[in-house]
């Protein structure tokens, strides 16, 4: 619920901001934020992250499958690794850490696909500058019932 | 999570990949990759309106504050253009733009441009409920961009100059010839069908000549920008748009009101 939310808001503030920002990947920082409480299934976080990145595509990209191939390779990578990790150890910083990782990758990956770089660097470093609080916000958010217990 | 969970994990990303692989390299212009953008835009339409709206009333209170003098100066310079504009019409330079009573310019939005169609077409968000119909011509800054070539109730799609499929007469406004102009889908539009012996200056001005009903002669289309090799039968010129197909994020559609097919 609470992706499906974040996607729906990152697409009407990309509708708002069109001509002047690329709105930071909350959908991404929300996937991540959901896996590290544990509040979903792996499996469900990954097909949750297919579906929200080919919907991106169909709206934004126009390239069907890329977005959705980055999310889930981010969300993949996410879970192999969070999961090891003994709960002791999962903190808020090292999911910060996860997230600001993650949210650069997919970042790079539409800035790439974009062809011709130089008229859109201006727009990636505001992205991830944009988004490097909310990744923050996701990893604190992500950890809290780690935690509380 | 147990080495169980673990593995399903494995095998559902394995699967999650090779389709979104798949979708990616097999999609590309299947009416699965258009139906599905079709859907998604319908459907996302009516959360995205209100933001629409909101961000009309931001760019408009922008204009509302804008400073006088910038306003005066740009007054001056139309009235400027449009005294000369008259003088060549009354010269008979360039013909008069119809003004009938129902054509308007009706301000859309780019809803969605492909990066795999970048130079061809552009969605927009207006459709027929708003009037518009096949053959409409659509201007940036003033200057052709391009023609509607499909229209659904809420939405638009316009072909634009750069597509290698659209043929838009025109005619140079300095010597009246006349000629086609297309693009080639990497971003570059060129004049045609210039006979060998006709020189053009870099700079001259296109318009379009009579393209259709819909399509009225006069608009502004670009200048010449520089000569190309000829093929011994015409020479083509490299042409410079007059609005900047990069930086599209409104358009103008030009309503004839007319009933008749482009």
């Amino acid at each position: 619920m609470i992706p499906a939310l974040a996607w729906l808001i990152q697409d009407l503030l990309q509708v708002l901001a069109t001509e002047t920002l690329l709105v930071p990947d909350l959908f991404l920082l929300s996937l991540v934020a959901v896996a590290g409480r544990g509040q979903a299934t792996p499996q469900s976080l990954l097909w949750g992250a297919f579906v929200g990145g080919l919907l991106w595509d169909a709206r934004w990209t126009g390239l069907l499958g890329f977005s959705a191939l980055l999310y889930v390779a981010a969300l993949w990578f996410l879970l192999e690794f969070w999961n090891r990790i003994p709960h002791g150890g999962r903190s808020a910083p090292l999911l910060s850490l996860f997230a600001l990782g993650l949210h650069l990758f997919a970042g790079l990956g539409h800035f790439l696909s974009w062809g011709d770089l130089e008229p859109v660097q201006r727009l990636f470093l505001n992205q991830q500058i944009l988004g490097l609080p909310l990744a923050l916000f996701a990893g604190w958010w992500g950890c809290r019932g780690e935690t509380d217990e | 999570m147990s080495e169980t969970e673990s593995r399903k994990v494995r095998i559902q990303g394995v699967i999650a990949v090779i389709l979104a692989l798949l979708l990616l390299g097999g999609s590309a212009g299947t009416p699965f990759k258009a139906g599905l953008e079709r859907i998604v835009l319908a459907v996302l339409d009516y959360p995205e309106r209100p933001i629409r709206l909101l961000l009309d009333v931001i760019i408009g209170a922008g204009g509302w504050v804008e400073e006088r003098a910038t306003l005066l100066e740009a007054m001056a310079t139309l009235r400027e253009e449009n005294l000369h504009l008259r003088r060549r019409v009354e010269e008979g330079k360039i013909p008069p733009l119809p003004t009938e009573k129902d054509e308007k310019a009706l301000m859309a939005r780019v809803l969605f441009r492909s990066p795999r169609a970048w130079w061809k077409e552009i969605r927009i968000d207006r459709g027929s409920r708003d009037g518009i119909r096949l053959g409409d011509p659509a201007l940036s800054d003033g200057f052709l961009i391009g023609r509607v070539t499909q229209v659904e109730h809420g939405f638009s799609t316009v072909e634009l100059l750069t597509s290698s499929g659209l043929l838009v007469p025109v005619v140079v406004d300095q010597t009246r010839d006349l000629g086609v102009v297309t693009g080639d889908e990497v971003g570059q539009v060129h004049l045609l069908y210039l006979p060998l012996d006709r020189r053009l200056e870099k700079g001259m001005s296109l318009s379009t000549a009579l393209v259709s009903e819909r399509v009225p002669p006069g608009l502004p289309v670009g200048f010449i920008a520089d000569e190309e090799p000829d093929d011994g039968a015409f020479r083509p010129y490299r042409v410079r748009l007059g609005a900047d197909l990069t930086r599209l994020y409104r358009l103008q559609i030009w309503l004839s009101g007319e009933d008749d097919q482009p």
